[in-house]
């Protein structure tokens, strides 16, 4: 065949293939140029973590760890938060992901699945003690244990697998600024606690700036306002566990708030849910106006102009709030204040402390593409490591995940609380009630309505709807049993085919899964659905009120043992 | 001419590489995992077809597509699951895969029935039975008759709640070596709260944990079951020893738990309790 007629009749397909040529050797030749002499493995690691201090962490401890092991490099793919998910799913979809990649940015159910294809479990890794932490408190500890949530947050329930590695905590707290709020109150010391916080307040709201402006005591936003009832007015109903817990876990769900209005055990004027209300009511003069109309963009730039004092913040913002206050005026950094216990109005109804719910986050996982997964592994030994978690947060300015490792200086004031008190008010129950509540909330944030006015709206939308909600919490609850049989038969065919050895570990998860997801997964929330059904109750007795039989019991064995 | 068969060739995956059976099938359920499901029937066809007479192989085969043809969303047909699975009983009778199978079978019974609300129905009960009759030493039969107690205890009547509790307590007498220890504690846990018996509920609870710990091969956690433990000793059995004991596990080996609050709280509680019982 002559040239011209086979370049003509093959040209298309040859532009094709010389692309594809040009493209791979320029990736290839653009990656091996990163990469410094003597190296022969390089290790990538994507995150989407463009906060001030991130990179620089990545790279201070990529550089500790080449002096440890001088043939590795570690390259950062660090990708815009916004775009994050995409890059995620097309990396792994093609083949070509970071070895090392942050977990996240995905719907639960389709991370999930992420989880079971592209990324290596680390069970068989996570009972040894972590190499790094010899020399110090937390040598031969299994890696597992020298994480502050004993690695509770790389742990999968619907896989029985540990899959990622947690780096980091994360917290809320107050953020002041302490030069204005010296100037406003001429005081140095912070809030000690609510009546005082509430009176700082009012004193800052009773002044203007020089441009007669009054100053807004609390820079907040619809994003912000969440963080103020969440932890400061939420855990005042923690009394309602002790009557609402029916399946005693701890937590009151959303069924069984709905059990308890349901069946008379308890109304909205349950003293500790009109207290978490009241408190609500006394912080949003001290927020502006339209407050629920507002960015999170927008409470920031109140907070930089210096016409608000204090702004919530979780860890992840601390340090851009730093930045953006640097050489104009002070941090502080402060817990949410409790009420006293002699306060007049909520002393008796807050019974403690407040939960931090603080789990490890940031976790990272190696992909199964990875070329080098002993490698990665251990550069994730590394930054896990006591020494290694402490200085890769000393640079972002967060709260380490393992435990032992040293604060940050500029985070004094996050050290999580673990012991603690927490909210049990969740009082939607589907897609309408979630609607409604937000409506009405919102006028109640903006003082349009009354405490008895937005419970009195809702609870009758709430009797109207939430018996269907209940009724499709059920059906929901069935819908999914094709996706759990789905998951126990791959896990089952797994285990019949792998040898010997393998397969035991496979098959105990395969049981464990089939035993919580299938078999009894049905029968607590029968019992709840009987209780809603028999209808309303009088002195009934409540989950964590001791029955007069047991007291009974404890008082023939007090008798027995005088 | 043959430069446009040999792109063509290179451009299909596999054609050019022979597949044997245990390649076929691990592909299949590769497949079946990532729901690529189209994938998968046409995967497990070829095995079926490649494993022809082999009757292990056959029935392996025929059981994974039977299950993508049971569990595919969209494109489901249990009736050729149905079908499928029973090939593969007929293919290797006594088989493990034969074992799985009949269950499979079971459990497409069971589904249809709880989706129209009939959860304990005769079809269900005796599907299950057909697996325990068949196959009562295979892990497939065991899961068999605890779905078949479960199902009982589904729906919480004091009727259908004692039979099962006597059934599976008489099943962990009989099968001191089931790997379903765990599973069968915890239905008999839970038909002892159903029938208000808190004693012995407690009692399944610490048997349940006991079999829990002997049989784990990774770590567990156990946060859930010693609160649940420690908070019906002390409310509903008035047994303040065995509540203190669990809610000092959980504080000692779940110090970031959310509960240590309240474990605190209750350990303080029940000194109290006895001190205003005493003289």
């Amino acid at each position: 065949m002559k040239l011209r007629q086979f370049l003509r009749q093959y040209s298309p397909l040859l532009a094709v293939a010389i692309a594809y040529v040009w493209s791979a050797v320029a990736i290839c030749s653009y990656r091996a140029t990163q990469a410094p002499p003597g190296t022969t493995v390089t290790l990538r690691i994507g995150h989407w973590q463009l906060e001030p201090g991130v990179r620089e962490g990545f790279d201070a401890l990529a550089a500790e760890y080449r002096k440890l092991h001088p043939e590795v490099y570690i390259v950062q793919d660090a990708v815009p938060e916004s775009t994050y998910s995409q890059w995620l799913t097309t990396q792994v979809m093609g083949g070509t992901a970071s070895d090392i990649i942050e977990s996240g940015g995905l719907p639960g159910a389709l991370m999930l699945s992420y989880y079971s294809r592209y990324f290596l479990p680390l069970n068989n890794y996570i009972g040894q003690p972590n190499p790094y932490n010899a020399g110090t408190p937390l040598a031969g500890e299994p890696w597992r244990n020298t994480f502050k949530d004993g690695m509770r947050a790389g742990y999968i329930e619907e896989l029985q697998s540990y899959m990622a590695v947690p780096l980091a905590q994360f917290a809320y707290r107050i953020v002041y600024n302490r030069d204005l709020y010296h100037k406003l109150t001429g005081r140095t010391t912070p809030p000690q606690n609510y009546r005082d916080f509430v009176a700082v307040c009012e004193q800052i709201r009773a002044q203007h700036d020089d441009q007669g402006r009054p100053y807004v005591p609390i820079a907040a936003s619809s994003y912000h306002i969440g963080m103020w009832d969440t932890t400061m007015c939420e855990p005042l109903t923690f009394a309602a566990v002790r009557k609402l817990d029916f399946n005693r876990d701890g937590n009151v769900g959303s069924d069984e708030f709905y059990a308890g209005i349901r069946t008379h055990r308890i109304g909205f004027d349950f003293p500790p849910f009109a207290a978490r209300f009241q408190m609500l009511r006394e912080l949003t003069p001290f927020v502006p106006v339209g407050v629920t109309g507002l960015g999170r963009d927008e409470a920031v730039f109140l907070f930089a102009q210096q016409r608000s004092v204090f702004i919530t913040s979780g860890t992840w913002d601390a340090q851009s709030l730093r930045e953006q206050a640097r050489g104009t005026f002070a941090i502080g950094v402060l817990n949410f204040p409790p009420p006293a216990k002699d306060d007049p109005e909520f002393g008796q109804i807050l019974e403690g402390p407040v939960y931090d719910h603080t789990t490890a986050g940031m976790p990272f996982v190696i992909t199964r593409t990875c070329q080098h997964p002993d490698v990665a592994l251990d550069f994730l030994q590394f930054l896990s490591s006591q020494r290694g978690n402490a200085e890769f947060n000393r640079h972002i300015g967060w709260i380490p995940s393992v435990r032992g490792s040293e604060l940050p200086p500029s985070l004094a004031g996050y050290e999580p609380h673990f012991e603690g008190v927490y909210g049990a008010m969740p009082m939607t129950l589907g897609g309408d009630t979630n609607v409604k509540w937000q409506q009405l909330l919102a006028l109640f944030l903006i003082n349009q309505i009354d405490y008895p006015t937005l419970t009195a709206q809702y609870l009758a939308f709430y009797q109207d709807h939430a018996p269907q909600e209940f009724a499709e919490m059920q059906r929901n609850r069935q819908r999914v049993t094709i996706r759990e049989e789905q998951l126990m038969a791959g896990l089952r065919a797994r285990a019949m085919v792998e040898d010997p050895k393998q397969a035991a570990t496979t098959w105990f998860r395969y049981r464990q899964l089939e035993t919580d997801r299938l078999l009894v997964r049905d029968l607590g929330p029968s019992l709840l659905a009987k209780l809603v059904s028999d209808g309303p109750v009088t002195n009934a007795p409540d989950p964590y009120e001791i029955t007069p039989a047991a007291l009974a019991n404890v008082r023939r064995q007090l008798g027995g043992n005088r | 001419m043959r430069f446009r068969a040999l792109i063509l060739a290179g451009l299909l995956p596999g054609t050019l590489v022979a597949e044997t059976g245990t390649e076929l099938l691990r592909t299949g359920w590769e497949q079946f995992r990532l729901a690529d499901f189209n994938l998968a029937v046409k995967t497990f066809d070829r095995d079926v077809t490649l494993a022809g007479t082999n009757s292990a192989e056959r029935a392996q085969a025929l059981y994974g597509l039977a299950m993508t043809w049971a569990l595919r969303r969209p494109g489901e047909d249990p009736a050729k699951a149905v079908e499928l699975y029973r090939q593969a009983i007929v293919a290797a009778p006594a088989s493990e895969t034969a074992a799985w199978s009949l269950l499979a079978i079971a459990r497409l019974t069971h589904l249809a029935a709880t989706l129209d609300d009939t959860q304990d129905s005769a079809a269900v009960r005796q599907a299950y039975q057909d697996v325990i009759d068949k196959f009562p030493t295979q892990p497939a039969g065991e899961e068999a008759f605890l779905f078949q107690q479960a199902a009982q205890l589904a729906v919480p009547r004091a009727g259908t709640a004692r039979p099962a509790v006597t059934a599976v307590e008489e099943f962990l007498q009989t099968h001191p070596h089931s790997q379903y220890r765990r599973a069968a504690w915890t239905l008999v846990a839970h038909g002892y709260q159903i029938l208000g018996e808190p004693t012995h509920r407690l009692s399944a609870l610490l048997q349940m944990l006991q079999a829990a710990k002997a049989e784990a091969l990774l770590p567990v956690y156990h946060a859930g079951d010693y609160w649940s433990i420690a908070t019906l000793a002390e409310f509903e059995c008035g047994d303040f020893a065995v509540a203190r004991e669990y809610y000092r596990k959980l504080i000692a080996d779940y110090p970031t738990d959310q509960r240590i609050f309240l474990a605190k709280r209750e350990l303080q509680h029940m000194d109290e309790v006895e001190a205003g019982l005493r003289p």
